[in-house]
């Protein structure tokens, strides 16, 4: 496998994590977040001034990602509990400038210069080569799936949606609106933690500008673009926005006006995304189906 | 026996509009009570009072003896008081059968690990297809709730609510934009729930539906109470009748 396709690769599923994790957050539970790739720095620097600072190896950094990713995501949460929709909207972006300006300008945090030099992971002393780092995202981005998977199923999962339907009838249901909510925000945050920790290793440079609210918009795309509130949605939607900019490379420094434009078009034709719920794929695909079936019934 | 419901001169204020001013009244379980009165009255207020939806501004609401005060809506339901909405308010994206089943879980959802479980089991299937088949909803299970005509709508938060496993609920205009025939079977369906023991707390509009249903009724007037009793008492009220209709003017 060629460098240039491992590398894509890697890009691809930590968008994919990225994707799942905000789902979580705006899918399932219905709070809008402009802000997200706050998150994924705060993972990223989480991990890399650990890895950086005190010399812990990356198998305890990435955990301690996601904790601290997590704790902030819950903090975080709090003042949007009380706000809805558009001001949600508004205070998740104002929450993604002020993480991005403490990044660069508090010189704990490495100011301009970023943090620089974060080791790439080693096992028995020897440095993982790119092809296996590629495996170990895999492994997450399946991990993702499988939370995603527990969570859509559980109580937890049925409190989000209710919510996400309607606040007032669900917490006359006994749904207790700021818990779940809270718990969305951390499992969405900590799983954002857990893509910044596996860049910032990738990437062995990061700095403040990587996680501004353009990479917010990107990330929503992503969801948007392959289907809100659907596990396949945002992965299908990860993948295929990862891969367009490689194959037309002129359009890179257009990328978020492109995606920009395309958020517009999407909620004006086709709100439900790409393959989401009742989408014109996903309804052409279920008729494609189901008329196979009967023509199979019909030869039998 | 223990009044099930005690509202205790309640007061709501809200920044100097009087919603609500010293209003009292008990229920007893087993009982249909309505409550009437003109727009702006403070029923749905009070409601929202009893649901913990907002802080009341004095007085007390007692549920089995136990004060509500501050525990929110959450807890509130969870104790077992169900209500239903004026604009009904089902969980429009969801399947029938799921936003019954919603409710099923608020037992769950204080426990991480409790709520961390699977929620289709064969247990909370086969309940949630029970309450549905309750309320006459058992064919409509798996469409989205969005779809059905109001009158379903209607009984599906009927059946949210007894998911709840209540004791008490409270209905914001039942018959509200129901037709004649929706109406009656709605009324049919409160007076079997009542029949099984449910205590019903109805806000109406409808005076035929609230006369037939009711064995008690407490009028409320720009926040006050105005009279409590029987429908055939009501009826009569002078005070009832001039808030209606407004007083005749002296010449």
């Amino acid at each position: 496998m060629s460098a240039y396709f491992v590398t894509v690769a890697i890009t691809i599923g930590i968008y994919v994590i990225l994707a799942i994790s905000l789902n979580i957050i705006t899918g399932y539970a219905g709070q809008i977040s402009l802000g997200h790739a706050a998150f994924f720095g705060i993972g990223a620097y989480a991990s890399g001034m650990l890895a950086t600072r005190v010399g812990a190896p990356f198998f305890l950094c990435l955990p301690f990602a996601v904790v601290v990713t997590g704790i902030v995501g819950a903090i975080l949460g709090i003042p949007c509990l009380r706000v809805k929709e558009d001001f949600l909207a508004i205070t998740t972006m104002g929450i993604n400038f002020v993480v991005q300006a403490i990044f660069l300008y508090v010189p704990f945090f490495g100011g301009a210069l970023g943090i620089s030099n974060i080791p790439v992971p080693s096992i028995h002393g020897a440095e993982m080569t790119k092809s296996a780092y590629l495996i170990m995202v895999v492994l997450f981005v399946l991990l993702a799936v499988v939370v995603d998977g527990w969570l859509t199923r559980s109580w937890t999962g049925l409190a989000l949606a209710s919510i996400r339907e309607d606040e007032t009838a669900a917490e006359m249901s006994g749904v207790n609106l700021t818990r779940f909510k809270v718990i969305a925000f951390v499992l969405g945050s900590a799983m954002a933690g857990l893509a910044g920790g596996l860049y910032a290793h990738f990437m062995s440079f990061i700095s403040a500008a990587d996680f501004g609210f353009p990479e917010s918009i990107v990330i929503l795309s992503m969801v948007v673009f392959g289907g809100i509130g659907t596990l396949r949605g945002p992965i299908i939607g990860a993948i295929i926005l990862g891969i367009a900019p490689e194959l037309f490379r002129p359009i890179l420094d257009y990328r978020t006006l492109l995606y920009g434009a395309m958020l517009v078009a999407l909620m004006r034709f086709q709100p439900q995304g790409l393959l989401g719920i009742d989408s014109f794929l996903t309804r052409n695909f279920r008729r494609l189906w189901k008329q196979e079936a009967s023509i199979d019934e019909a030869s039998a | 026996m223990k009044p099930l419901l005690e509202i205790d001169s309640v007061s709501k204020y809200f920044e100097g509009l009087k919603a609500l001013e010293k209003v009292s009244f008990v229920m007893k379980k087993g009982e249909i009570l309505g409550l009437i009165g003109p727009n702006g009255a403070g029923k749905t207020t009070l409601f929202n009072l009893i649901t913990g939806s907002f802080p009341l501004t004095e007085g007390t609401i007692r549920y089995k003896g136990k004060s509500l005060s501050g525990l929110g809506p959450s807890k509130v339901a969870a104790m077992g008081i169900g209500r239903t909405f004026q604009l009904v308010r089902p969980f429009k994206g969801l399947t029938v059968v799921e936003n019954v089943m919603v409710a099923l879980g608020a037992s769950h959802y204080p426990s991480f690990l409790a709520s961390a479980a699977r929620f289709r089991s064969e247990t909370t299937v086969s309940e949630a297809e029970d309450l549905l088949s309750r309320v006459g909803l058992s064919k409509y299970a798996a469409q989205k709730a969005e779809n059905l005509p109001l009158g379903l709508k209607k009984r599906l938060e009927i059946a949210r609510a007894l998911a709840l496993h209540p004791e008490l609920i409270l209905l914001d205009e039942p018959a509200g934009g129901l037709r004649t025939e929706e109406m009656e079977q709605l009324i049919d369906l409160v007076r079997r729930l009542n029949g099984e023991g449910m205590t019903v707390l109805v806000i109406e509009h409808n005076m035929p539906v609230v006369m037939e249903l009711c064995e008690r009724i407490v009028v409320l007037d720009h926040g006050i109470k105005i009279a409590e009793g029987p429908p055939e008492e009501i009826r009569e009220n002078p005070q009832v009748i001039e808030a209606y209709l407004g007083r005749e003017e002296d010449a």
